[in-house]
């Protein structure tokens, strides 16, 4: 687990971040047992309250849940999933746009480039 | 908590503290920060009444500092604080011989993890097998305040790397931790509170990630502009 | 009490090597010296039994060889002073070893939780108890070298003054071993104020630097000023208005002033003014 850390954002941010992505990607399949906090920690090298803070986000987002006193596992929630999904599609189209907006490119000329690069995306850049 | 308020200092005619105040939690790790000649050490020292001060006060957890205050602080200074004709275990017997807070179970747990052999000699380690000899001494024992002058200064990176890593393990957790560095990048990620001090005042302290959050700026961005106006 | 004897006993293992040293050279060059004396001067004496002489005659030739002859020497003031230096300059370097060069010994001796004053009074206990062992010692060897010399010299050719008496005719030796018991209290005691009298000295200097150089040699002018008091009357009135007795007396009242004044001031400054 790897993760560069921008020091210009809150880290704890950057943790949730990085959970959502794995979990809208299903890198963390539903039901998996995430990290302790002081793992987490350890293997970020970042703050053990940091990663409490993130923890405590993620689980009032619904995005993990602990049962007792078993470590947190990833929701099994489809629809909060999907919703995670969804917010990084839109974060990820936001920033699109405005990079292709300032080029003044009409949509019509980006969506069959788009195509291709989503067709060959795994060796084009 | 440690609160020091207002405190002062000079050595000679030098002022070396003008007025210092800051607080560190207990659960935190808090830094201080400022370039060398700041006062950094000298607000550690005082805090351990290991040199005294013109005026203002400490308290710790509400409280002076008495001679049982020792069991509930543990200081980590730059240099090695034990005789260095004695082996490592003989170290930890005297730690055993006069601190009640000593736990030898964690102090054994810490030399396995940084590799040390309970049987060398003090002398014979390299500068940075001596520090964390020391950080050893200053950790096994159960208190809730620990005290580190430059953990990191002068040391190889990989032992660096191996003290950076106490931080975020269970050795730290809950402890409250005041924490003195010139060089922030090492640890960025790793503090909670960061004050920055300048000739002999506290010009400024903030929570980390509160500043991250709310002005979008690195802890070095806002060093950038106390050190650099 | 608990940690001062561990202190004590810590402090006497530090200065332990060095003690050692000190016996080992007082051992050898006190006895060495007594047998090779007693072998010169037992070779004298064959000499003359060789050049025919009496037993008589050699006798009102040749002093009788005592314990004596074996003490008023190099080899056995030598090693005596040096070992009495040593501790003197170990009075010193009990505190200073702990502060200087790389040693910060002094952040783990302060944040102790017991009181500062143990560790005080754990290295003002092992100065006087190595002081009190090295006269001891001395008193021991000079017990071997009567026997060093009753094994060499025949009886007829000694002189039988016994240890006491030699100890007694011995400036240094009375001074460190009177043969009464009360004046052997005194000495001691004057013996631990003026060690108290030189740590508070040196807490001074530790506390204020280099201008407590200054207040440090003030304190020990001071101090001498009370203890030598009850001496005074001599310098001002020309003779001694007090009797023996009474100036003991008083010079002990005057110490255990001085000592009292020295124990709250070291107190005071280990507490609340030393710096590391």
């Amino acid at each position: 687990m790897r993760m560069e850390l921008n020091s210009r954002e809150p880290v704890y941010i950057q943790v949730i971040r990085y959970f959502k992505e794995r979990i809208a990607s299903g890198v963390l399949e539903p039901g998996t047992e995430i990290p302790s906090r002081r793992e987490l920690a350890n293997t970020l090298k970042i703050n053990p309250n940091t990663v409490q803070r993130a923890y405590k986000e993620m689980e009032e987002l619904g995005l993990i849940y602990t049962e007792g006193n078993l470590p947190s596992k990833v929701t099994t929630n489809e629809k909060i999933i999907q919703e995670a999904k969804d917010a990084l599609l839109q974060d990820a189209v936001v920033s699109f746009v405005s990079t292709i907006e300032t080029l003044q490119i009409p949509l019509k000329d980006v969506i069959p480039m788009l195509e291709t690069h989503y067709e060959g995306g795994e060796k084009d850049d | 908590m440690i609160e020091v308020k207002n405190i002062k200092k000079s050595y000679g005619k030098k002022q070396v503290l003008n007025g210092a105040s800051f607080t560190a939690n207990k659960g935190e790790i808090t830094c201080l920060v400022g370039i060398n000649g700041s006062g950094k050490t000298t607000i550690l020292n005082a805090i351990m009444n290991l040199t005294p001060i013109k005026s203002g006060e400490i308290l710790i957890d509400g409280a002076k500092l008495t001679k049982k205050t020792y069991e509930k602080i543990a200081y980590i200074p730059d240099t090695i604080t034990m005789l260095s004709t004695m082996r490592i275990e003989d170290a930890f017997l005297f730690m055993q011989d006069y601190y009640t807070a000593w736990n030898e179970k964690r102090a054994k747990e810490l030399l396995e993890f940084f590799k040390l052999t309970k049987d060398e000699k003090i002398q014979h380690l390299s500068k940075g097998n001596k520090a964390k000899v020391n950080m050893i001494l200053g950790l096994a024992l159960d208190v809730d305040y620990i005290l580190m002058d430059e953990p990191f200064s002068g040391i190889d990176i990989f032992s660096r790397e191996q003290i950076a890593d106490v931080f975020t393990s269970h050795l730290i957790e809950d402890r409250g931790v005041i924490i003195t560095t010139h060089e922030i990048q090492d640890i960025e990620h790793l503090i909670d509170q960061v004050v920055l001090l300048d000739n002999g005042i506290v010009v400024e302290q903030f929570n980390a990630e509160t500043v991250r959050e709310e002005e979008g700026k690195s802890i070095i961005d806002v060093m950038r502009e106390v050190y650099r106006p | 009490m608990k940690s001062f004897l561990k202190l004590f006993n810590f402090e006497f293992n530090r200065f332990f090597k060095l003690y050692i040293g000190i016996f080992v050279c007082m051992f050898v060059f006190q006895i060495g010296g007594a047998i090779v004396s007693s072998l010169l001067y037992k070779k004298q004496i064959n000499e003359l039994v060789n050049q025919g002489a009496g037993q008589n005659a050699i006798t009102e030739q040749m002093e009788p060889f005592g314990l004596l002859d074996v003490t008023y020497n190099l080899y056995f003031l030598g090693p005596l002073f040096i070992g009495l230096i040593s501790i003197l300059f170990y009075t010193f370097f009990i505190w200073y070893r702990d502060w200087i060069g790389k040693n910060t010994f002094v952040y783990r001796l302060l944040t102790l939780p017991t009181s500062r004053m143990n560790v005080f009074y754990a290295k003002l206990a092992t100065i006087f108890i190595t002081g009190l062992g090295l006269m001891a010692f001395q008193l021991f060897l000079m017990a071997i070298q009567s026997k060093v010399i009753a094994f060499i010299i025949p009886k007829i050719y000694r002189s039988e003054l016994d240890l006491m008496s030699v100890v007694y005719q011995l400036d240094i030796t009375y001074m460190l071993l009177p043969t009464d018991f009360t004046e052997f209290i005194f000495y001691q005691f004057i013996g631990i104020v003026v060690t108290v009298v030189f740590f508070t000295s040196i807490l001074i200097e530790r506390s204020y630097r280099i201008i407590g150089n200054v207040y440090a040699l003030l304190n020990i002018g001071i101090a001498c000023l009370i203890m030598l008091a009850p001496l005074w009357s001599v310098t001002f009135i020309g003779y001694n208005y007090f009797y023996g007795k009474e100036v003991i007396l008083l010079v002990l009242l005057s110490s255990s002033i001085v000592l009292i004044l020295s124990l709250v001031l070291s107190r005071y400054l280990i507490n609340k003014k030393v710096t590391v």
